[in-house]
């Protein structure tokens, strides 16, 4: 058996990996690759034109900040409502729905939806106003508001994919650690402490490590929210160098930036997940 | 088994349509409803010649990008695309020439100063398709009198924060809307160091405190929205704007066209609009060119005219409800002003975009700024002695 | 347990009040989950039933006061609609059915040796670091080199949904296949099997369940994706570019419509898949 399925499993491995390469990898390299080559000759030109551009630094900050603002956002609501849904042994069902929904709408759909919510006369501030209080300017550009709602509005097409890792890492807790804890009298707030926390820990970390991977390379939010300069970020620059400034060379060098960004803080995630979460993230 | 069907069915159904004879697959820069009665306006070609012309409604920047790429493959699946007069002289490369199909009556059509952007090394690539330039629209409930020189707008924007938008995006349309100041001032694109290059952005940076604070994202389309929605009351836009209000029921009872605001040097606006070319990828180029034939009649213009208000040539019948709508762009035609057709305009428009940012919404000093654009010393006295200057100090 | 010792001494009372504030905790954050989902979908629908001036007043309206089919009419009538729902569907049966081939590959191999699994690991995360920016634009050149950018079948953005779709596929397939005990292929091979034949008529058969939920997640992927297709398909868009031309060029009324045809095949599937996509979306954590 094993010869032949040896060479089985190893066909099995190389074609899909290497279609993934083919499509994928291949393109950035060749990416770049061309961000260095200028007028033939090997150079930082793109890389120097960019460094000189004010947005893109802004880009560069915001690509930071805002990955940290929505995985807090997504991870506190989203802890909530596992909390909430696994509370009972019988799920309210419309809860349930209610609050994958927001992951099952297509995100450009979800955006869309935000865009016509938060624009200066949009619902959020009809609302306000109908309750006396003042209009916000929720998505003005470069406000610190506008990071907000980014966040805000990332984090709620998101939030349901990181409640269903939290429900799987809640439910690997043994129900016998409860009784123990309830026992020893423990109250509600004493047993999220000291049992359901420490327990939850690893999958936390997993579905940080997920989440924020996926996090930095945020596009479309900004870019149907804010316009490609509002809260500008790697992405929406990189965007709005290839198709509105027509440089291409200088696009794939910021894409380039983020790749990096992407990889050092992606790798160094891994290997901690590797070490606190070998499970959940599936790299035992 | 559902799967391999289903596949097939779209293979069937996508494929062949690209080198399916019968039809012409046009690119236009249109928004939905405006497809819609263009596809109407058609359907005359389309029974006479017995095929099927196929619309799709895109911006320019996507439409140049898709012929940039299929330019580099054999077979596109684009036989006419419609291009911004910025993006010609970039897109010559994708384009085949039609010299033989302008005909002194065909010439006749257009102003020469259309067909000179059109015309390339004595080469005709482009087709002058609809012809436009800017005017202000306002909203008349709240804005009666619509500021007509720099004092009055500058005036009503200190009155209204927030009322007035441009659009200054990075993107082209930042230059629409800042070189009707700059040429009004006296300067232009290529003498960004002169004085009344500098006055322009001066007068901007005095606007800048009381400007939409969205100015810096606002495009054709969505200032056009905040118009509609009355989170702005006055921007500067093109014959569409009308237009599309008009399909939303805000023109002429809310919103109107009037003339740019004058400056020192009197009234300007820049020359802009559609070309159709026939891109070198082209699938079906004799259908092409038949259907540009067809065109550039004077037939077929007055029609065009007629059927979607694009009054580039042909100015709306006086006392028509038209009339009234786009009088703002009538009053405008004789200050009508092209950007330069330097082949290094991209470049040069990009450093313009940024200067413009940094003055309206960084605080940066517009002297600096407008310097910094085309680097050394003073300007030359000759529009081709600055042009060439430019070309040569932004390649470096 | 030390802090239990502390729990003990809390007085009844207390621990009362607490449940009591965890309870009323409870109901907002369900409440909320609940408007936060449905609150929006009502307006997005309102808006693609009624005249675009009741969106366009200030305040705008809260509940439709004229009903008209005009704009789901329109989205009709322009005839990209119907290109944009072909492509669309295209390019996601294409490209779940490649996903999934070539994810049930992966998964195989990972399910059946230590080897495998690291490497398919590795394949897996390793693609999941590129940004989407970085590959599109040089991607694009690549396509419109090999003729395949911005086709009217869409092949070009196909592949891409197909290459990005495999880790999803392969991490859903995984478990199934881990979960078939060794001594029903080794009976096999003792028949005489050839290992690509016990993989068609043993493995794949017991894992069909999963199969389909990872064909389905794949294709929904495929649906929702928006970056590459606006990069890659600039004319003949697929239906997420599609509406976010609608949206930027100021339509509410048709964007609206287009939106609320786009969420229900998602929506469906996501509610009636829900149990088999809880264990999978786990395993991806990407959106």
């Amino acid at each position: 058996m094993n010869q032949a399925s040896r060479r089985l499993r190893a066909i099995f491995i190389a074609v899909p990996s290497l279609t993934m390469v083919a499509v994928l990898v291949l393109p950035a390299i060749g990416g770049l690759r061309l961000s260095f080559d200028h007028n033939g000759a090997a150079s930082l030109h793109y890389y120097r034109e960019m460094f000189r551009d004010a947005m893109f630094w802004r880009a560069l900050i915001n690509n930071l900040i805002l990955p940290i603002g929505s995985l807090i956002v997504e991870f506190a609501v989203g802890l909530g409502l596992a909390l909430v849904l696994t509370a009972r042994p019988k799920r309210s069902r419309l809860v349930e729905v209610a609050a994958i929904l927001p992951f099952a709408i297509p995100e450009i759909v979800i955006l869309t939806l935000a865009r016509y919510l938060l624009m200066p006369r949009g619902y959020v501030n009809a609302a306000l106003v109908a309750a006396h209080l003042h209009a916000l300017p929720w998505i003005s550009p470069s406000a610190w508001l506008a990071m907000v709602s980014v966040i805000v509005v990332d984090a709620w097409h998101v939030t349901p994919i990181v409640m269903l890792m939290l429900i799987a890492g809640l439910e690997t807790i043994p129900p016998e650690l409860y009784e123990a804890a309830a026992l020893d009298g423990a109250g509600p707030i004493a047993a999220f402490r000291y049992v359901t926390l420490p327990m939850l820990t690893p999958a936390i970390i997993g579905a940080l490590v997920l989440r924020g991977i996926d996090a930095l390379r945020i596009f479309s939010t900004v870019l149907v929210l804010t316009g490609a300069e509002g809260v500008p970020v790697l992405s929406t620059y990189a965007y709005g160098l290839w198709s509105d400034s027509q440089l291409p060379r200088e696009a794939m060098a910021a894409s380039m930036i983020l790749a990096l960004l992407v990889t050092i803080i992606g790798i160094g995630g891994l290997a901690a997940a590797r070490k606190w979460a070998p499970r959940q993230t599936g790299l035992a | 088994m559902l799967l391999a069907v289903i596949w097939m069915l779209w293979l069937c159904g996508c494929s062949p349509r690209r080198t399916a004879p019968g039809t012409l697959t046009v690119a236009l820069a249109v928004f939905p409803s405006e497809a819609d009665r263009y596809a109407k306006f058609t359907a005359a070609f389309e029974r006479a010649n017995h095929v099927r012309v196929n619309i799709i409604a895109q911006s320019y920047t996507d439409i140049l990008q898709a012929i940039r790429v299929q330019g580099g493959s054999r077979q596109g699946s684009l036989d006419l695309v419609e291009l911004d007069l910025a993006m010609l002289g970039e897109a010559r490369k994708y384009a085949s020439v039609v010299d033989d199909l302008i005909t002194p009556q065909a010439r006749a059509l257009f102003p020469d100063q259309a067909w000179a952007a059109a015309t390339i090394d004595g080469h005709i690539y482009f087709v002058p398709h609809r012809l436009m330039w800017q005017a202000l629209i306002y909203n008349r409930i709240e804005v009666p009198n619509p500021p007509s020189t720099w004092d009055e707008l500058e005036r009503f924007a200190r009155a209204h924060p927030g009322k007035f938008a441009l659009k200054t995006a990075r993107y082209e349309g930042a230059i629409c809307d800042v070189m009707p100041f700059v040429w009004s001032a006296g300067g232009s694109e290529c003498t960004p160091d002169s004085p009344g290059s500098i006055a322009a952005l001066t007068m901007l940076a005095r606007l800048a405190p009381d400007l939409s604070d969205e100015s810096a994202v606002y495009r054709e389309m969505s200032v056009l929205e905040a118009q509609a929605r009355g989170s702005v009351w006055i921007h500067f836009n093109w014959p569409f704007a009308m237009e599309y209000l008009a399909s939303k029921g805000l023109s002429p009872l809310v919103d109107l066209s009037a003339p740019l605001p004058a400056g020192p040097d009197g009234r300007a606006t820049p020359l802009g609009g559609g070309y159709l070319a026939i891109p070198v990828s082209a699938p079906h180029p004799e259908l092409a060119r038949q259907f540009l034939a067809w065109l550039l009649t004077r037939k077929t213009q007055t029609e065009l005219s007629r059927e979607l208000g694009w009054y580039g040539s042909v100015p709306p019948p006086p006392g028509s409800a038209d009339a009234e709508i786009y009088s703002g762009f009538t009053a405008m035609q004789p200050y009508v002003r092209a950007r330069p057709a330097v082949d290094c305009y991209a470049d040069l428009s990009n450093r313009w975009q940024r200067a413009i940012r940094a003055v309206l919404f960084d605080d940066k000093a517009p002297r600096q700024q407008l310097n910094w654009i085309m680097p050394g010393g003073a300007y030359p006295a000759s529009l081709e002695a600055s042009q060439a200057r430019c070309c040569a100090s932004l390649s470096r | 347990m030390g802090a239990a010792a502390n729990g003990a001494g809390m007085s009844a009372l207390t621990q009362r009040r607490t449940r009591a504030a965890l309870e009323a905790a409870r109901w907002i954050l369900s409440a909320l989950a609940i408007i936060a989902a449905l609150v929006p979908l009502y307006l997005l629908v309102k808006q693609s039933i009624t005249p675009e001036l009741e969106t366009f007043a200030w305040p705008p309206k809260w509940y439709p006061h004229h009903l008209t089919p005009a704009h789901f009419e329109t989205i009709f009538a322009v005839g990209e609609l119907r290109g944009a729902l072909i492509r669309s569907i295209g390019v996601g049966v294409g490209s779940a059915a490649a996903a999934t081939i070539l994810g049930a590959m992966l998964a195989y191999a990972m399910a059946r040796g230590p080897s495998g699994r690291k490497i398919g690991f590795a394949a897996v995360s390793g693609t999941r670091l590129l940004p989407m920016i970085s590959v599109a634009i040089p991607l694009g050149i690549a396509l419109a080199m090999l003729d395949l950018y911005d086709q009217p079948s869409a092949i070009g953005l196909a592949i891409v949904h197909c290459a990005i779709a495999v880790p999803t596929a392969a991490l859903t397939l995984y478990a199934a296949f881990a979960a078939i005990a060794p001594e029903i292929e080794e009976a096999a091979w003792l028949d005489g099997a050839s290992p690509l034949r016990i993989f068609l008529s043993v493995d794949l058969p017991m894992a069909r369940g999963a199969i389909a939920a990872a064909f389905v997640l794949c294709f929904i992927l495929s649906w929702d994706e928006f970056g590459f297709a606006l990069l890659l398909q600039q004319t003949n868009r697929t239906l997420p570019p599609l509406l976010y031309y609608y949206t930027t060029f100021g339509n509410v009324g048709p964007a609206s419509a287009l939106a609320v045809l786009m969420m229900i095949p998602a929506v469906i599937v996501v509610i009636a898949l829900g149990p088999v996509l809880r264990g999978s979306t786990l395993a991806t954590g990407t959106r």
